[in-house]
């Protein structure tokens, strides 16, 4: 699976970079405007990162570009701007999904998902790990193909756990997810752990190969038994 | 006082000083010249008399002033050679008005036809200077008030008009605020000095509306430009963290690096929100309906208030729907509420009363007496909150701001947030 990073910041391309290889990603970069296109014309993506401030360009443009030429590649915008403006253009340029910095590497991690996973327009697709099946868009969790009843937040933390295996995600990360920004305020993230702790006896109950370890004084972590 | 009032007064009292002087000289003026021309009819009366008196046994000599107007009495040669003709003031008792007045006396010298030498004495009719007085006076007085008249016209027209530059600069000032910004416009002049204040002002008002929005757009950018360096920070960390050779002590502490960091995040976006509120971004406004946006927030943080046993309890009474911008709006609600549940206690209260064209927020705090005016403004946080940002009920007041809300706080035991529709 191929990921083109479009920043011109170094640092945030270099640790974006290693982040999706650690996933398992082909990743190529680009710097600036000019060479982001180079790259689009040349090369099919099957998610692009694109950052809409460049030194020698909007990003917007270089979407439109991408869009004229009538190439699929999903897009994903990453601005510094959090600008309304900015995020209806872009979507309404096409592109597929608007993050604003900072963002969490495992929200990242789950937008880029979810966007190849509709792209793929295959959606019965299930998110598999071992011997648990997540279908997203039905919303059913299964183990063993046994239906697991899970609620709603429950559904939705597994789901962003699971697509963010064997690392750790931080409370905050998963409380914006689940939660929307605004809880982002909350002076502790302890009530997500209520959920957390339904969720593993729930998957423990059925007998799934995976358990929830709890990282004390960072997050949580989903881990194959 | 006004300027024109002032301008008015002032010029009253000139003219009255400067008439009052006038009219004294005024009238020693012409009481000269009246009294030249009685001298004049004097000096023919004389003539005539003299003339009359050739024939000598007309020559009377009398004490008093009878019928005639005239005396006459026998003086030597030597006596009559050295008068001169005299002119000079005097009083006379008359018998026929029974009463003293003033008038002219001349008092000359002739030889009569029959080679005698006689003084004679010659009186003019009445003057009456207090007449004389009272008729300038009254003249003088009507002068006045037809110059006061005037002086009022004056300074309701022509003076309004000279010093309508003046007034449109001061309503101008008058309706100046430094974060709307407009630089005014003045109206073209003739008057140099008018011209000269309108530059001055125009100058002042423009470097400081420059200066302003420098500062602000220096928030906005520090705020802006803070966001990747920080982004990168906490992917760095939060890659890090996935390092399986850390300690669970080590990766503790990256935790903790993590929140202080996404902690000034957060306040780089509220800073952000800020600049956007204050610089009118959110421009677009539809009809809000307040008990959606109740709806929907109570009910996101719903987890949290059962994890910390907080009763929200929302009392619709009735719906409100304001004209003003979504985002804003929810924002609004989002911060009140959010203030409301992370100021509670546990076990603590949330009341949501929606009315028709106003809502209250009251919570239970920990806080338990009535917070200070400063409530509202940046950064007015107890400092025992580390983990608000202090920005959240002053964001909640810049929106109040530009929507045409009203904001209230008060303290009943509970805190309580009023927001109503200012009229």
């Amino acid at each position: 699976m191929k990921i083109l990073v479009i920043e011109d910041e170094p640092e945030m391309k270099e640790l974006i970079r290693k982040f999706l290889q650690d996933e398992g990603y082909i990743v190529e970069e680009a710097g600036t405007f000019s060479s982001g296109l180079d790259k689009i014309v040349s090369y099919d993506y099957d998610c692009i990162l694109l950052d809409i401030m460049l030194p020698d360009g909007n990003g917007l443009a270089l979407l439109q570009k991408l869009k004229s030429i009538e190439k699929a590649d999903s897009v994903i915008i990453i601005s510094a701007k959090d600008s309304l403006d900015d995020k209806i253009k872009g979507l309404d340029l096409g592109a597929d999904d608007y993050l604003t910095k900072p963002f969490h590497l495992a929200e990242l991690n789950a937008r880029i998902k979810s966007v190849i996973r509709r792209r793929r327009a295959d959606n019965h697709q299930m998110l598999e790990l071992e011997n648990v099946k997540i279908n997203i868009e039905e919303r059913l969790a299964l183990v063993n193909d046994g239906p697991v009843n899970l609620n709603r937040k429950e559904f939705d933390i597994l789901v962003f756990l699971m697509m963010n295996k064997n690392r750790v995600t931080s409370k905050s990360a998963i409380a914006e997810n689940i939660w929307g920004d605004y809880i982002d305020q909350a002076n502790d993230f302890d009530f997500i752990y209520s959920q957390i702790k339904n969720l593993r006896k729930k998957l423990r109950n059925s007998d799934a190969m995976i358990d929830i370890d709890v990282v004390y004084g960072m997050g949580y972590k989903l881990i194959v038994k | 006082m006004k300027l024109i009032n002032h301008t008015l007064t002032l010029l009253s009292a000139i003219l009255f000083v400067l008439i009052s002087l006038w009219a004294i000289l005024f009238y020693y003026q012409v009481l000269k010249q009246v009294k030249k021309t009685i001298d004049e009819g004097l000096a023919d009366y004389k003539i005539v008399v003299i003339d009359k008196l050739k024939d000598d046994s007309l020559i009377v000599e009398q004490d008093t002033f009878e019928e005639n107007n005239y005396l006459i009495k026998r003086v030597d040669e030597k006596f009559a050679l050295q008068v001169r003709d005299t002119y000079r003031d005097t009083v006379v008792f008359s018998n026929l008005k029974n009463k003293t007045y003033q008038t002219r006396l001349l008092t000359t010298a002739f030889v009569a036809s029959n080679g005698k030498y006689y003084e004679m004495k010659l009186i003019s009719h009445e003057i009456d200077k207090s007449k004389l007085i009272q008729k300038i006076a009254t003249s003088l007085f009507w002068l006045y008030l037809l110059l006061f008249a005037s002086s009022i016209l004056v300074n309701n027209f022509v003076l309004k008009k000279t010093w309508e530059p003046f007034y449109q600069l001061l309503n101008y000032l008058n309706k100046f605020r430094l974060d709307r910004g407009a630089i005014p416009e003045p109206t073209k002049t003739k008057i140099e000095e008018f011209r000269m204040l309108n530059d001055s002002v125009t100058n002042l008002v423009r470097t400081n509306v420059d200066i302003f929005n420098n500062q602000k757009q220096f928030i906005e950018n520090v705020a802006h430009e803070l966001q990747t360096p920080l982004a990168i920070g906490i992917n760095k960390l939060e890659l890090f963290a996935g390092d399986e050779d850390l300690s669970k002590d080590q990766i503790q502490k990256l935790g903790a690096i993590i929140d202080t960091l996404r902690r000034l995040s957060g306040l780089n976006k509220s800073l952000l929100l800020f600049s956007k509120i204050e610089n009118r971004q959110y421009i677009q406004v539809e009809q809000v309906y307040f008990d959606d946006v109740f709806s929907k927030i109570i009910q996101d943080f719903s987890d949290y208030t059962e994890y910390q046993d907080i009763k929200i309890e929302y009392q619709k009474e009735d719906s409100w729907v304001f004209k003003m911008n979504k985002d804003l709006a929810v924002i609004l609600v989002m911060n009140l509420v959010k203030n409301a549940i992370f100021h509670n206690q546990r076990g603590g209260e949330v009341l949501v009363k929606l009315c028709s064209s106003s809502f209250t927020i009251e919570n239970t705090s920990k806080e338990s007496v009535k917070l200070d005016d400063k409530l509202f403004e940046r950064f007015a946080r107890n400092s025992t909150d580390i983990g608000s940002t202090g920005l959240g009920l002053a964001i909640v007041r810049a929106i109040a701001d530009v929507s045409g809300l009203k904001l209230f706080y008060s303290f009943n035991g509970k805190h309580v947030f009023e927001v109503s529709e200012k009229r």
